[in-house]
């Protein structure tokens, strides 16, 4: 018994140590390599950003770690940089109110993966600023990430499965389905937004019919140089209030 | 002195001015027939084009000829100057400016002491309006291009997302804001 009290001692001393060590060595990343990691990536706001981590780091439990391999993961992925600094902006103007980043930083990695995947994810991004921006709590914020992300996946999905693509460059045109990029991409942000604002509002997802009237009065609202009204109706004429039941009850599930 | 006298003298004087003004005068008449031929560049231009399009032993072909080479040169400087020169690059900004709106943000607030849109147009960070007249009414007028906005006021530190002039509401993080559709059939403009 008393061997086996030792040895839970000895480990948790262990652990302890290791602990200590990790957060030593997290204090310990210099804000040069920040700022190395941050030129991989070209950004306007680079000089805010770096002095949003200059104060975060003088702080106790700041996850400099985790925060420098979020800035290494995003450097090279292909997508806009403006996609990549708008993540930042978002941790950004959290660390400047004095919240805590390390619940956003999940959940900024799902924002990196799905950008990787060429999602488009500006509009959740703005989303989580329009939470900061009102005072809401991290908790709050990173829940509506995670269904943002999710009904888009889930939304891009469908319209592939609809048929519906986003067209190879150059190749615009040459199939009706096969949507030059920016058009596309608009199309599934909107919709995913339609549904996300209804299911964030307390609607209930059940209500297909409901959710279905509120895309297509969103995407027929939407000027033409957004989006393009054949677009509009081939996407209409081919999803239905089940299949946007169907992502509302995934996105709550 | 007499006046007949003085006539002859004059007559004499006359005689003489006459006779030693008669070698400038030769080739007078041939100059001025030569001044009168030499038109203005302008219409020594349009003579040039009318004998470009002249009838010719050719004919009409002759004439279209003459024309479409003409024509085809135009197009060939048009497209080297379009493609070389940095004028078109710099329009392109001007022409894309074009499209934006100028949406006018008007909220009554009579006693506050400072007002804010924020909106995702602007990333959700504050962009202040102003009351010149110091009347309760702040206005800021923010040029947006054509698409789907949503925004609220911050007055004197709180939420104000239910602007009357909106097209529509949305609630999230148990908060209403504003939206305007811009450029589309809204009256976001």
């Amino acid at each position: 018994m008393r061997r086996l009290i030792k040895r839970i001692c000895g480990i948790e001393l262990l652990f302890v140590v290791l602990l200590i060590g990790a957060a030593a060595a997290s204090a310990q990343i210099p804000l040069e390599t920040f700022n190395q990691a941050l030129s991989a990536i070209p950004l306007a706001a680079h000089d805010r950003i770096l002095a949003a981590i200059e104060t975060g780091t003088s702080q106790p439990e700041f996850p400099s770690d985790h925060l420098l391999a979020l800035i290494q993961r995003l450097g090279p992925i292909a997508g806009p940089a403006k996609d990549k600094e708008s993540i930042l902006l978002m941790l950004t103007r959290a660390m400047e109110r004095g919240l805590p980043i390390a619940g956003l930083l999940p959940a900024s990695f799902e924002l990196a993966r799905a950008l990787e995947e060429g999602l488009p994810i500006e509009g959740v991004v703005l989303e989580a600023l329009k939470g900061i921006a009102q005072g809401s709590p991290i908790s709050v914020i990173v829940a509506g990430i995670t269904l943002r992300l999710v009904v888009l996946w889930d939304v891009r999905d469908l319209l592939f499965d609809r048929g519906i693509f986003r067209a190879a460059p150059g190749a615009a045109g040459s199939v009706a389905t096969a949507l030059p990029t920016e058009k596309f991409d608009q199309l599934v942000a909107q919709i995913a937004d339609a549904i996300s604002d209804y299911l964030e509002g307390d609607g209930r997802p059940y209500a297909g019919e409901a959710m279905y009237t509120l895309v297509a009065d969103r995407l027929r609202n939407l000027p033409e140089a957004v989006v393009r009204p054949e677009d509009v109706d081939l996407v209409l004429d081919r999803i239905g209030p089940p299949d946007l039941t169907e992502i509302a009850l995934n996105a709550l599930s | 002195m007499r006046p007949d006298e003085i006539g002859g003298i004059l007559r004499d004087i006359l005689r003489e001015e006459v006779a030693s003004a008669v070698g400038r005068l030769d080739g007078l008449e041939e100059q001025i027939v030569l001044e009168l031929g030499d038109r203005s560049p302008r219409l020594r231009f349009v003579d040039w084009v009318r004998g470009l399009t002249a009838p010719t032993r050719a004919g009409r072909v002759g004439q279209l000829a003459v024309l479409g080479a003409t024509a085809a040169l135009f197009l060939v400087v048009g497209v080297l100057i379009t493609q070389n020169a940095p004028l078109a690059p710099a329009l392109a900004p001007r022409l894309a400016a074009r499209t934006n709106h100028e949406v006018l943000f008007v909220v009554p607030a009579l006693d506050a002491e400072s007002v804010a849109v924020v909106g995702d147009f602007n990333a959700w960070e504050a962009a202040p309006l102003t009351d010149e007249n110091q009347d309760g009414i702040w206005t800021a007028s923010i040029p947006l291009s054509p698409g789907r906005y949503e925004y609220a006021f911050v007055i004197d530190g709180r939420w104000w997302g239910q602007d009357p002039l909106a097209d529509e509401y949305v609630r999230t993080f148990g908060q209403y804001s504003s939206v305007r559709y811009v450029g589309g059939g809204g009256d976001g403009v």
